[in-house]
């Protein structure tokens, strides 16, 4: 192989990530340059290595860890607004059935639920005559 | 019970991501947020996620958002590279100012790659991940994860032997 070649495999050599290791190695027993070459990748390598992890700053961890409650608050709150819409139409029917059951005990036996104009249900009231 | 795992997951990897997103943004405060931002998208999709593939997600999604970041910054100008500013405690503590300043120095010398090249050498020197995971988390291919680190070693020999040069390393 020529060195070029070899340079171009250097890298790789040096991380370990290369098949063929013996073919590199054999070259490079032999070829000063290529050595050379080597040992400034290696300088490299050594000049990152200096670098020292730093520890997540607690406030931020915190932020983290807070996200699953962020995330049930936040479907809660979809929840709820469903829970009191239901409520709500549930308070409406249960109201309209009060009034109509008062208004219509002794005269019809079926009454009809409406919302606005629109019939929405029909039922026994058990209160006619 | 998913809260429980979740937390695991974030003792467990919160450290290494932080310093490739300091590593890759060079700035704290984004570094943080989009560490946050990270584990918000992660903790979404963690039910759907093999938990044999929870490294691998976090990694490609903070790879994402820091090259997402640089480039907003590369596009708009008042957005641009803000410096790394040392906190008091930085600068009254001599051994945190002294990894300060290395460490800034090493950040300063990445700063000169581009962002694909600056991602896959901090994926494989700093966070050990092979080629093949490389690729992976770049969504890119083996020989292209090669030539982005031998690309990366060679500006970095060039800019340090500069330096050298000055005796500024």
């Amino acid at each position: 192989m020529k060195c070029e070649e070899i340079r171009s495999k250097l890298n790789a050599y040096l991380d370990g990530e290369l098949k063929d290791m013996d073919t590199v190695r054999r070259h490079l027993d032999q070829c000063e340059q290529c050595r050379h070459e080597l040992a400034e990748l290696s300088s490299v390598n050594d000049f990152l290595s200096q670098y020292e992890e730093e520890p997540v700053p607690q406030v931020a961890i915190a932020r983290i860890l807070a996200i699953p409650q962020g995330k049930i608050a936040r479907s809660l709150g979809w929840f709820a607004r469903l829970s009191i819409a239901l409520t709500a139409a549930a308070a409406f029917f249960l109201g309209v059935v009060m009034s109509g059951d008062m208004a219509s005990r002794s005269a019809t036996q079926y009454t009809d639920i409406t919302l606005g104009t629109e019939t929405l249900y029909s039922f026994d009231m058990g209160g006619g005559k | 019970m998913n809260r429980d795992r979740f937390e695991t997951v974030v003792s467990a990897c919160s450290q290494k991501l932080f310093n490739y997103l300091l590593r890759m943004v060079r700035s704290r405060e984004d570094a943080e947020d989009l560490l946050q931002e990270v584990f918000s998208a992660f903790y979404e999709k963690m039910p759907k996620v093999d938990e044999e593939y929870y490294e691998s997600y976090l990694y490609r999604t903070a790879h994402n958002k820091a090259i997402n970041l640089i480039k907003k910054r590369s596009r708009n100008t008042e957005l641009e590279m803000p410096e790394l500013l040392e906190s008091s405690d930085l600068v009254f503590d001599p051994e945190k100012r002294m990894r300060e300043e290395k460490n800034a120095k090493v950040r300063q010398a990445i700063g000169k790659l581009n962002e694909r090249e600056a991602s896959a050498l901090n994926l494989q020197y700093y966070d050990n991940k092979s080629y093949q995971e490389i690729a992976e988390i770049m969504h890119s291919t083996v020989s292209a994860v090669d030539s982005l680190l031998i690309r990366a070693k060679r500006k970095l020999k060039q800019y340090l032997s500069q330096d050298f040069a000055r005796g500024d390393v």
